[in-house]
């Protein structure tokens, strides 16, 4: 899908696609494009809070601007952006935390998200409301957790890329990625159950009106 | 290794693209970013501009004043001769005694600056950037008695002399004098100069203006030079950024042709209209630059016919 779209040759790691050619340096201007795409995504993924995704785009994109003569092609490009990626979310997370003590703000954004649906049309309704559940079940994780599941699971990095990014060991990267899936499945099942409950209570509600009637 | 379920995965495919910005966000995230990397180079190159105007200023103040060095020499060993005169005891009249340090002084000092003097005064000379304003006077007042093979005899601390023929040997006399105050202001630097009453010779004019012009004209180009390197290297922003930096510094400059040619091929190439393009090839039809504003800009390429 957006994947395969987003991530063109030589500009592409992942399981599904193989890196061709690193692009150099100097190269780097026309990828500037699809690192924005990236690291919008990835930052929504790792936690950063919505409203602040822009900011944190342009902070990406100038870090990535700022350091392009550093990158001396040991890693791929995307790996290499994601390492910049993850330092600018965990920047922001940090503030939106400060932030959220000072003014007491409560992190259930998706929950308020849920509760107001956006006019989204009826094709990327579906979409929309996965994409708000997956965030909901991510807040769930611890955030060294959630980085390697993100990596692995939804950017599609393989573990040792990931870990070379993330600058741990391939197996505590394992060992974080197991965690990451057992809860995520444990979280998507807890959902899967309360789905299931609430179905169960309004349809044992509607039978409940329509004996009394 | 544990799988993701079923129903975990099936969240993941389903939320796939969620989190892609649209393609309007996209634009105009990347839009921010030209800006703000267009104003962060014309930042740079300011800060660049005013820093080698410093270092220039720096240089100038290190490598200006050359004589408090020797100066400190000279006067060492005039005390030096001092003491060790004073301590054999040879002269009971203090007044003889002073004279004789005094032209001790005048020797080490004049062998000390001989060897220096010509490369002292070529450095005087030589234009410099930042070499403006009456902070330079002293070392233009120093500097110009070299430049007169004859100079005026009344200019500087001693007493004025006519031309009249009756009076040539008080004439030789304050030549003599003006002589050694020569050598004295040469070793003594700015200071001993400016105490006379007309010691402050008028500033060249035309080498401040040349410097001044010469340092304009640097400027002009550096900022002339990174434009074109912005367009060569596709920050087509970041050129335009500085070609309008350039129109406000230097509207009139030694470089408006070039600036133009850089402003048309950079909005031909972000594909913002030939406007520009052919604005210049109407204004300069047989410039350099015409060729590549045609070609890049889609315009017909007809040379106009030289006569």
């Amino acid at each position: 899908m957006a994947r395969d779209l987003n991530f063109r040759v030589p500009f592409v790691t992942g399981k599904k696609t193989e890196a061709v050619v690193l692009p150099q340096a100097s190269d780097l201007e026309h990828h500037y494009a699809e690192i924005t795409e990236l690291a919008w995504r990835t930052l929504r993924r790792l936690g950063v809070d919505k409203e602040h995704v822009p900011d944190a785009v342009q902070d990406t994109l100038l870090v990535v601007h700022r350091r392009q003569a550093d990158y001396r092609g040991e890693s791929s490009l995307t790996s290499w952006v994601y390492g910049i990626v993850l330092r600018v979310a965990s920047g922001y997370r940090r503030k939106e935390r400060r932030a959220g003590a000072v003014f007491g703000r409560v992190q259930s954004e998706s929950l308020e998200e849920a509760a107001s649906p956006e006019p989204t049309p009826l094709d990327r309704l579906e979409q929309s409301a996965a994409t708000r559940l997956l965030h909901s079940l991510l807040d769930t994780l611890a955030q060294d957790v959630r980085e390697v599941f993100v990596l692995v699971e939804l950017e599609e990095l393989q573990v040792a890329e990931a870990a070379r990014v993330l600058g741990i060991s391939s197996s505590t990267c394992k060992g974080r990625l197991r965690l990451g899936r057992e809860q995520f499945n444990a979280a998507v099942a807890r959902h899967r159950a309360r789905v299931a409950h609430a179905e169960a209570r309004t349809l044992l509600l509607a039978e409940d009106t329509g004996g009394r009637r | 290794m544990i799988d993701l379920d079923d129903d975990a995965l099936a969240l993941i495919r389903a939320a796939r693209g969620g989190d892609d910005p649209t393609l309007a966000e996209r634009d105009h995230a990347l839009a921010v970013f030209d800006a703000e990397r267009a104003r962060q180079a014309a930042s740079q190159a300011l800060t660049e501009q005013s820093a080698s105007e410093r270092q220039a200023a720096r240089s100038w103040s290190a490598g200006g004043r050359p004589g408090h060095s020797r100066r400190r020499l000279a006067l060492g060993w005039s005390i030096a001769a001092f003491v060790s005169l004073a301590s054999v005891g040879a002269f009971a009249d203090w007044q003889q005694v002073l004279g004789h340090v005094r032209a001790l002084g005048e020797w080490s000092s004049r062998l000390f600056t001989q060897s220096a003097q010509e490369p002292l005064a070529e450095a005087r000379l030589r234009p410099r950037v930042g070499d403006v304003g009456p902070e330079h006077e002293p070392d233009t007042a120093i500097a110009e008695p070299e430049l007169d093979p004859q100079p005026e005899l009344p200019s500087l601390t001693f007493p004025r002399a006519t031309a009249q023929p009756a009076q040539s040997a008080q004439a030789v006399q304050s030549a003599q004098a003006v002589q050694s105050a020569q050598a004295v202001a040469s070793v003594e630097g700015p200071s001993r100069v400016e105490k006379g009453p007309s010691s402050r010779v008028p500033a060249p004019q035309a080498s401040s203006s040349i410097a001044a012009d010469d340092s304009q004209l640097g400027q002009e180009l550096e900022l002339i030079g990174r434009a074109r390197d912005a367009l060569t290297r596709g920050d087509y922003a970041v050129a335009r950024t500085l070609t309008r930096l350039h129109a406000q510094n230097y509207s009139r400059g030694h470089y408006v042709e070039e600036r133009r040619a850089i402003e048309a091929l950079a909005a031909c190439r972000q594909g913002e209209g030939s406007e520009l393009g052919r604005a210049f090839v109407a204004r300069w039809p047989s410039s350099l630059f015409t060729p590549r504003v045609q070609s890049d800009c889609g315009l017909s390429n007809s040379f106009p016919e030289r006569r």
